[in-house]
């Protein structure tokens, strides 16, 4: 700890000078030996730095997931990041700080499924301090009104599964039923404008009931990426677009609303763009809906038949035959916009 | 709180033998000779290098400043996985963890030099006439920072050192990679 030849007590000690001796003084060096005790000791230090060596990179990067989550959700990662959370849970599921952030993420992100999840599996028993306490206890609230809401629309379909009807009487009266919720305050209002949405047949009307949604949750399940699709059946691409870019601005890997933009650079006569759009809804999820036929159709109108009928060979394989619409659009018989445009 | 430092060097005993050690490195690294060294002892000091004097202020400056070198960077090698875990992820799993932070921790805890280093400093850099202005100039912040954190070890301040490192560097890492 220092140097015992500054200190002049210790530099006159009789006892001490006896004790080296002056021959024996002047000569000693020992160098850098070491005795075995601390070899031994110094060997068990080294052996916790290899481990902790050869951990760190795989602790690291579970750290980096925690510590980034929130800013790669900002620019536009949330399904791939929500997913590195749901990982880094499961691997430490001890862990309160980042059960409560993916937790957090999931409820800001409309992912209301995944936090019932965790809140079931990882959180219930768990004792937490007042400000985790009552976030969690906002969350158990929304996602009770969430699944009361689930169980009230089920009970609307499992009331009519019996019963012969055609698909357009069905979704009428799937439609007066929804709406006969719309009064009930203790339902989440947002998602029964989504199922009304989805029942209604016109188009506009559908468009009113999702925007509806938005207003209420804008993270209500896929509604930006629908109103992208609706407002494009209804012909307003420019209000398509909003929504589709919002959609993206969640997630700009989202499938459903890179094939939506590429439908509307198609239509909008971007014939290369919207390729490049479809591509890329093709690379993020192949099986996602209408996502190779949309792939399909784009390669096919700028030219690449070649690979249009790859992507169509696929298409059967996986799916099935494309549908008369789709053949007659590709013959040439209907237009893009007759295709993808209502009315 | 005041506890005897005699009990925090023997619960932090770990800290103790590897920062003579480190004096001891950087001895045989400068080529001065040493005498004697006791790395561990349930007494005050617990710990001491006897070595030959020297007139470099070089030297001089390495040997005093060695356990700040050698104590960070072991100390950053053993204990960043456990503090991940401990300190970010809320708690740590196994016994190897707890080994793991409380060796990383205690070697980060002895890395400040000691009054009795700056005191050598003050002695063959400052004080020698055969040293320049410069070097002198160059020397007294740290002997001033050795004085500050070998008596801030009263206040805890080799404990919040040893956190601070422990809880930053991944944050640093993070930011960098």
């Amino acid at each position: 700890m220092y140097n015992r030849e500054n200190d002049e007590e210790f530099n006159n000690n009789e006892e001490t000078e006896k004790e080296f001796g002056e021959g024996l003084y002047q000569d000693r060096d020992i160098g850098l030996k070491i005795p075995v005790p601390v070899i031994l000791f110094l060997l068990a230090i080294l052996a916790l730095s290899v481990v902790g060596l050869i951990r760190f990179p795989g602790v690291f990067k579970d750290y980096k997931v925690y510590k980034t989550a929130e800013m790669r959700i900002e620019n536009g990662d949330t399904y791939e990041t929500l997913n590195d959370l749901f990982e880094i849970t499961e691997k430490y599921p001890s862990s309160l700080p980042i059960i409560m952030l993916t937790t957090k993420k999931c409820m800001e992100n409309g992912f209301y499924d995944s936090a019932a999840y965790i809140i079931n599996t990882y959180i219930v028993g768990k004792n937490l301090y007042d400000h985790n306490y009552n976030l969690v206890e906002n969350y158990v609230d929304k996602l009770d009104q969430y699944y009361h809401t689930l169980d009230s629309i089920d009970i609307i379909f499992e009331e009519l599964s019996d019963d012969q009807m055609s698909d357009s009487e069905y979704g009428d009266i799937i439609c007066e039923k929804l709406k006969g919720l719309l009064d009930e305050e203790d339902l989440d209002q947002s998602i029964v404008c989504y199922y009304l949405a989805m029942f209604e047949e016109d188009v506009e009307k559908a468009v009113e009931y999702l925007e509806k949604c938005y207003d209420l949750d804008p993270n209500c399940y896929d509604v930006c990426v629908q109103l992208g699709v609706f407002c494009r059946r209804a012909g307003d691409y420019k209000k398509a677009r909003k929504y589709t870019n919002k959609a993206l601005g969640k997630d700009r890997k989202d499938s459903g609303a890179l094939r939506a933009l590429a439908i509307l650079d198609m239509l909008e006569g971007k014939l290369e763009e919207g390729l490049i759009n479809a591509q890329l809804a093709y690379d993020s999820y192949g099986d996602g809906m209408y996502v190779r036929e949309t792939y399909m159709i784009a390669l096919h109108f700028n030219g690449k038949t070649g690979e249009a009928d790859l992507i169509m060979k696929e298409i059967n394989e996986n799916q099935g035959n494309i549908d008369e619409d789709t053949q007659l659009l590709l013959d040439g018989d209907i237009s893009l916009e007759e295709y993808y445009v209502e009315g | 709180m005041v506890i005897p430092g005699i009990v925090i060097a023997i619960v932090t005993f770990p800290g103790v033998i590897v920062h003579e050690l480190a004096h001891q490195i950087f001895c045989y690294l400068c080529g001065v000779r040493v005498i004697e060294v006791k790395y561990f002892q349930i007494d005050d000091p617990c710990g001491y290098v006897i070595h030959e004097q020297t007139e470099d202020p070089g030297k001089v400056f390495m040997i005093a400043m060695g356990p700040f070198v050698i104590n960070t960077l072991l100390g950053i090698l053993v204990i960043l996985p456990a503090s991940i875990g401990f300190f970010a992820f809320g708690g740590i799993a196994n016994i190897l963890d707890w080994v793991t932070l409380w060796a990383g921790f205690s070697i980060l805890m002895h890395a400040f030099p000691s009054t009795g280093d700056a005191k050598n400093m003050v002695e063959h850099i400052l004080k020698n006439t055969n040293v320049g202005i410069i070097t002198k100039v160059l020397v007294a912040p740290f002997i001033i920072l050795v004085y500050i954190g070998a008596l801030g070890s009263v206040v805890w301040l080799d404990a919040l050192y040893a956190a601070a490192v422990a809880m930053m560097l991944p944050n640093l890492l993070v930011g960098m990679l």
